[in-house]
């Protein structure tokens, strides 16, 4: 009975000695590129909406500020998406032909709401509340990135609780002076660290406490 | 394969069974192995062991295929959302933010209590009590509680149907408008209404508009545990419409003869409240003080045990012929003229006469006497007559204005409307809500009357029509020809008087979910109105009615505020007392076991048996859940050799029935008690039904000439035995246990630690040392608390037991129903319970005391279930919370079973109902749905902290002390709880945490240091002097 091994299988296994380690070491590469990838978490990734709504035109062309739609930023936990009557102050006197916009009208003459598809969202467990963070130095486009920028929206971060975290353990690097939160061209100032500091101390924020679990989830 | 499933002996080899001083059921108190197996084991036996037939290899192969496929769950996407704005978006509306309107809900005897209903983009989701309400002052019941889930209940009926075909309303209008127009022809001879008790002045208008309309018409009313003999004896001693309210702030002695003042009776949380804020007091280093007068003395003579009973200072089982007799001598001892006669009463009884004499003498204008529905209503007259002798009336006991729209004597209205049926002269019955066929007196036969009645083809005229307005379709439902679907009173406009008269405005919180019918529409329809909807009529009625100059801010304040100003019953000053002249009947005859029927202490007369948070919810004393049982005295089971689940047949009055036997220590010898409201025929997944029965009805023992105090009983044992789900041995705190890891089995837990009660004698005189705080060798807790340190105090002293933060706390945290064969493993979801220990010996329950210790999560600051969770999804916050992480969860148990107080829920299934659409509504957006397999447990309400930190921290402004309540808090009838920053030190929580009285539960054993601490209960022994 001939040899079932021959010699040659001496490489082989050397060969397989090499190739497992990176083969799994590639396969966790992969793993966690395909966790942070686009796909996953939707980051840069516009949605069609059912109108074709761009902040790139109402924010940057028009200079709308973000609290003229999302009204209710500052006192509750939901930004608020405006009702067709808002979109309606405007466009009842200007564009009121345009064919882009039939949605919007149809919805106001008929009553039914516009059915938007939701861009930043968190999971169920998750409490977040816009209000407390607009009022305490977190600005828009810490978060929401340049909205100003996107002619189609999209998620500009992960929102993974570990992003959350990272900003909750050191809020001072992110921190603005209250008079730019609706800033979308904030930019940080090069010491940024001093004056995160100084922030978080005049927002009277106490950062041990923004670690507890149920800041978040209850 | 089959598997013997794993039996772990943990009991000791040699427990030290003595009996103790303290304890929570009877198989405790007699040292028997059933309390000991419950005592060292988490869960019974078998409720917590793998007992599928699976084998060990099995089982390792799905949890390694589980743990390889949990890896691919962490791949999902989140799953897309839709945002769905408004159109026009409602002004006062800010999405995320609840509203709070102003209602008034139906209670005991129809009366009304105020509420406010927390809404969430138009969901109700909460109900919390109107401060501005005299009959809430901010509490509210259990039952109220628990409305929230009758509005959404998906067995709820949802169509209108004609003779059970579906129909509308339009069809029901056009089929019955032409009948009406006949039946008008002839002044309507031919109709009858039945409604419940009425206190609602617009449907009162209406009906009196229907009586316009046909003038022989007759108008019926039955409630079924509705204080019937309360009323008679109104009655029979002034005849004429009287209603008695009680001034408890004003009471220094107050004589209940089976008056259980603090649940199930017409303004409860209001007198809870006056009752015991004449029971604060505070211990420090000068001494006992009072702070609201003298602490009042009750002393309870009672059948059942009640609320009231484990209240009492001295309290008197009797049966209700005994306590007809008592009542009869305390008259004549007090000298009232024309006092019954009667025979020498045994020794006990003669004493109590004798101190009870004393005591209502001395405290004359400052006492009252207050009579229950067992005695009859010529006690009940007598006892008016006692308040009037004693100098009572027009002081603690106020004598009012009828708050009924009619007060009628309910029995004889409904038998005559059982004769009008029978005897052919009704052509169209309405029955507005209730449910005769189920809860009328057994011997007048509704169910049969009205089903002849509704098959019944008159030689002349059309054929008699039947119609029911209902939430459910029930028992009179099926036997109606028309059922219409009862708009819940969340969905409906309405009035309500409250107790003492004042009218309470009830407005919808949402539009009717399944196009139900109010009674005010009903009858607008009855009456002729058109085109006029129920808030058109009601606002009317009170343009009409409510005397006022600008009647539309007025009406708009009137709304805001929940009830009208001004709108008390006016007190009747110069009554005089009635003359008994009747002579008594004959009481009953001795030897035989006496009937007690009484309302269910949670879902009442069945009206709210499908009702599951109530069904789940231990009833305060016998902490029995899903059932109702024959309740006899442990010496009257060892009498008739019965024990606890055995069945056994009861009859009485000619009727039959056919229940389990649970013993009920404190109970009256020689009297057994059953709870009405169960053994529903129709109903729903909660309440049962005839093939799959909840409990078992009772109704068809009571007639109409004994309805509570149903005579005399004859039990025979079936043989047959019934698992009743009691959770009285589940979840229980081990003192022995603790000890003999500690001292060698030397017990070194003060019974105090559970069941907190000191005597007053012991207290006065004597006064907290300066610096009472114990030093311990433990070194302080690692935590460094920043900010805020949330804590909690409870005042045993003030809970009545009432169920009430139970309740409320299942409702604001969504916490599930587990269903009985769950309870009966311990499975079930409270946050809170209420620990009930009796202190005494059960054969002498005249010595029995009774005490309840509510308990939720403890807060530890060094708490033990932290440091076993290997993946840390409990931990402490900076401010001192125990926080509890859902998501984090892998279930492993540790925490729970590292417990020393048996706090933490775990869903063994999945409990929560996340499919069924009515549900999806009800739920708290602000606190997370469980799902399987998660631990979970009181979190301080922290969603309520947070939501009040979060406006701290956008209107800069520091939260003061009282703006955060725990759902339990809120609801508490008497303000038992009260939480608050330990680190506030005016905070009312730092002043009761001071107090001498004030003790951290098994804190010295384990050095837990619990956030909640206790205040103890005093005994108030009989005194003369006033204290402090």
């Amino acid at each position: 009975m001939a040899q079932i091994f021959r010699p040659s299988s001496n490489q082989l296994a050397k060969a397989t000695l090499v190739a497992i380690p990176l083969l799994l070491g590639a396969i966790t590469l992969g793993a966690y590129g395909f966790y942070f990838s686009s796909y996953l978490t939707d980051v840069n990734q516009p949605r069609p909406q059912p109108v074709p709504f761009s902040h790139e035109h109402h924010v940057r062309g028009l200079g709308i500020d973000c609290r003229y739609c999302h009204e209710q930023v500052e006192t509750s936990a939901f930004a608020g998406i405006p009702p067709t009557k808002t979109c309606m102050t405007c466009h009842s006197q200007i564009w009121t032909n345009a064919k882009m916009l039939q949605p919007v009208r149809d919805s106001f003459a008929t009553d039914q709401s516009l059915n938007w598809r939701r861009v930043n969202s968190v999971p169920d467990f998750v409490y977040f509340d816009h209000s407390v963070h607009v009022n305490n130095g977190v600005g828009c486009s810490t978060c929401h990135g340049q909205v100003d920028r996107m002619p189609m929206t999209f998620k500009a971060q992960t929102l993974h609780m570990r992003w959350c975290i990272d900003c909750h353990m050191d809020p001072a690097k992110n921190l603005r002076p209250a008079d730019q939160i609706f800033n979308m061209d904030w930019q940080p100032p090069a010491d940024q660290q001093v004056q995160g500091e100084l922030l978080v101390k005049h927002y009277g924020v106490k950062v041990g406490q923004l670690t507890n679990c149920s800041i978040c989830h209850r | 394969m089959s598997h013997q499933p794993i039996q772990l002996r943990i009991l000791p080899a040699t427990p030290s069974r003595t009996a103790p001083k303290v304890w929570r059921s009877l198989d405790e108190q007699g040292g028997r192995d059933q309390f000991y197996e419950s005592l060292y084991r988490e869960f019974p036996p078998n409720a917590s062991e793998l007992t599928d037939s699976q084998s060990r290899r099995d089982f390792l192969k799905l949890a390694g295929a589980s743990v390889a496929l949990a890896g691919l769950a962490s791949c999902t996407r989140q799953p897309e959302t839709r945002l769905v704005p408004y159109v026009h978006p409602p002004e006062e509306i800010i999405p995320g933010k609840p509203l709070f309107y102003a209602s008034c809900a139906p209670s005991d005897g129809g009366r009304g209590v105020g509420v406010l209903v927390e809404s969430h983009e138009g969901r109700p989701t909460k109900i919390e009590g109107n401060p501005l309400h005299p009959a809430s002052l901010g509490a509210t019941d259990a039952q109220t509680q628990a409305a929230i889930l009758d509005l959404y209940d998906p067995d709820r009926s949802q169509s209108y149907t004609r003779n059970g075909a579906v129909s509308t309303w339009d069809g029901f209008v056009g089929s019955v408008s032409p009948v009406l127009e006949q039946l008008a022809a002839d002044g309507g001879a031919g109709l009858c209404i039945l409604t419940t008790t009425l206190t609602c002045p617009t449907q009162g208008d209406l009906l009196q508009k229907v009586l316009q309309r046909f003038p022989k018409a007759s108008w019926h009313q039955w409630s079924a545990a509705d204080h019937h003999q309360r009323r008679a004896g109104l009655l029979r001693a002034y005849d004429k419409p009287v209603d008695i309210t009680y001034d408890f702030s004003k009471a220094d002695v107050i004589v209940s003869l089976d008056c259980d003042f603090l649940s199930q009776f017409p303004g409860a949380l209001t007198y809870a409240r006056n009752f015991i804020d004449r029971r604060r007091i505070r211990f420090d280093q000068s001494g006992l003080h009072a702070l609201n007068g003298p602490v009042n003395r009750l002393y309870v003579m009672e059948t059942t045990p009640s609320l009231a009973g484990a209240m009492a200072e001295h309290h008197l089982p009797l049966t209700p012929s005994q306590l007809r007799d008592f009542t009869f001598t305390l008259a004549g001892a007090l000298g009232v003229p024309n006092a019954p006669p009667t025979a020498a009463l045994p020794p006990r009884q003669q004493a109590m006469i004798q101190l009870l004499t004393q005591r209502l003498t001395q405290s004359r204008g400052k006492c009252m006497v207050l009579a229950g529905e067992t005695l009859d209503e010529y006690s009940h007259a007598l006892v008016h007559q006692i308040n009037h002798h004693l100098g009572n009336m027009g002081h603690t006991v106020l004598p009012r204005q009828s708050v009924e729209v009619q007060q009628v004597n309910q029995v004889q209205s409904l038998s005559a409307l059982v004769a009008k049926l029978q005897s052919e002269r009704c052509q169209m019955l309405l029955i507005l809500e209730g449910n005769p066929a189920y809860d009328a007196p057994g011997d007048l036969h509704f169910a049969d009357v009205l089903k002849t009645f509704t098959l019944s083809r008159p030689r002349q005229g059309p054929p008699p029509l039947a119609i029911h307005l209902s939430l459910y379709q029930d028992e009179t439902s099926f036997l109606c020809n028309w059922h219409i679907p009862a708009a819940h009173w969340l969905e409906s406009w309405g009035d309500l008087r409250a107790f003492d008269g004042t009218v309470g405005l009830t407005q919808p919180l949402i539009a009717p979910l399944y196009d139900g019918k109010s009674a005010i529409d009903l009858l607008a329809f009855f009456a002729g109105i058109v085109g006029k909807s129920d808030y058109e009529i009601l606002r009317d009625y009170w343009k009409e009615h409510l005397q006022t100059g600008d009647f539309e801010s007025a009406w708009r304040l009137a709304l805001q505020q929940g009830h009208l100003p001004n709108s008390t019953s006016p007190l009747i000053n110069d009554l005089p007392p009635a003359s008994l002249a009747a002579p008594a009947p004959p009481p009953a005859p001795a030897g035989q076991m006496e009937l007690i029927l009484r309302p269910d202490p949670c879902i009442g007369d069945g009206r709210q048996a499908n009702n599951g948070w109530l069904q789940e919810l231990p009833k305060p004393l016998t902490k029995l859940t899903w059932d109702n049982a024959v309740l006899l005295s442990p010496a009257d089971a060892k009498r008739l050799n019965v024990e606890n689940g055995q069945v056994v047949k009861v009859a009485a009055n000619g009727s039959t029935i056919q229940g389990p036997v649970w013993l009920f220590p404190g109970h009256a010898d020689g009297c057994i008690t059953i709870h009405l409201g169960y053994g529903r025929a129709k109903s729903g997944r909660a309440g049962g039904d005839f093939k799959n029965q909840v409990g078992f009805n009772a109704y068809p023992l009571a007639t109409t000439s004994a309805l509570t105090s149903a005579g005399p009983a004859t039990l025979t044992p079936t043989g047959q035995h019934m698992e009743l789900a009691c959770t009285q041995l589940h979840q229980l705190i081990d003192p022995k246990h603790l000890a003999s890891q500690t001292t060698n089995g030397v017990q070194t837990i003060p019974d105090r630690d559970l069941a907190p009660l000191e005597e007053w004698s012991e207290l006065v005189g004597k006064a907290l040392p300066a610096h009472s705080k114990p030093l311990s060798l433990f070194p302080a807790p690692e935590h460094q608390w920043d900010g805020h340190a949330w804590g909690m105090s409870i005042d045993t002293g003030a809970c009545i037991g009432c169920n009430a933060c139970v309740m409320a706390c299942q409702s604001e945290n969504n916490s599930p129903v587990v269903g009985k064969e769950q309870v009966l493993m311990g499975r079930q979801m409270h946050w809170i319970r209420i620990d009930r220990y009796y202190r005494g010996d059960p054969a002498d329950p005249q010595q029995l005391r009774t005490i309840f210790q509510p308990l939720m999560c403890m807060h530890c600051e060094t708490a033990p279930c932290e440091l076993v969770c290997p993946v840390a999804a409990t931990s402490h916050s900076k401010e001192g919370l125990n926080e509890m992480t859902y998501n984090r969860c892998v279930g492993t148990r540790y925490c729970s079973n590292n417990c020393p107080y048996k706090v933490r829920r775990f869903n063994f299934f999945q409990y929560s109902d996340l499919n069924t659409a009515s549900y999806k509504l009800m739920h708290n957006p602000n606190v997370t749905v469980r799902a399987r397999g998660v631990m979970e447990k009181c979190t301080y309400c922290v969603q309520r902290i947070n939501e009040a930190r979060i406006a701290s921290k956008v209107s800069d402004q520091p939260i003061p002390d009282g703006a955060i309540l725990t759902a339990c808090q809120q609801v508490c009838p008497t303000q038992a709880i009260v939480f608050g920053d330990l680190h506030d030190p005016p905070a009312k929580v730092n002043r009761l945490k001071a107090d001498g009285l004030s003790y951290a539960m098994l804190d010295e054993q384990l050095n837990t240091r619990p956030r909640t601490t206790y205040l103890k209960r005093v005994r108030w022994a009989d005194a003369q002097s006033s204290e402090g």
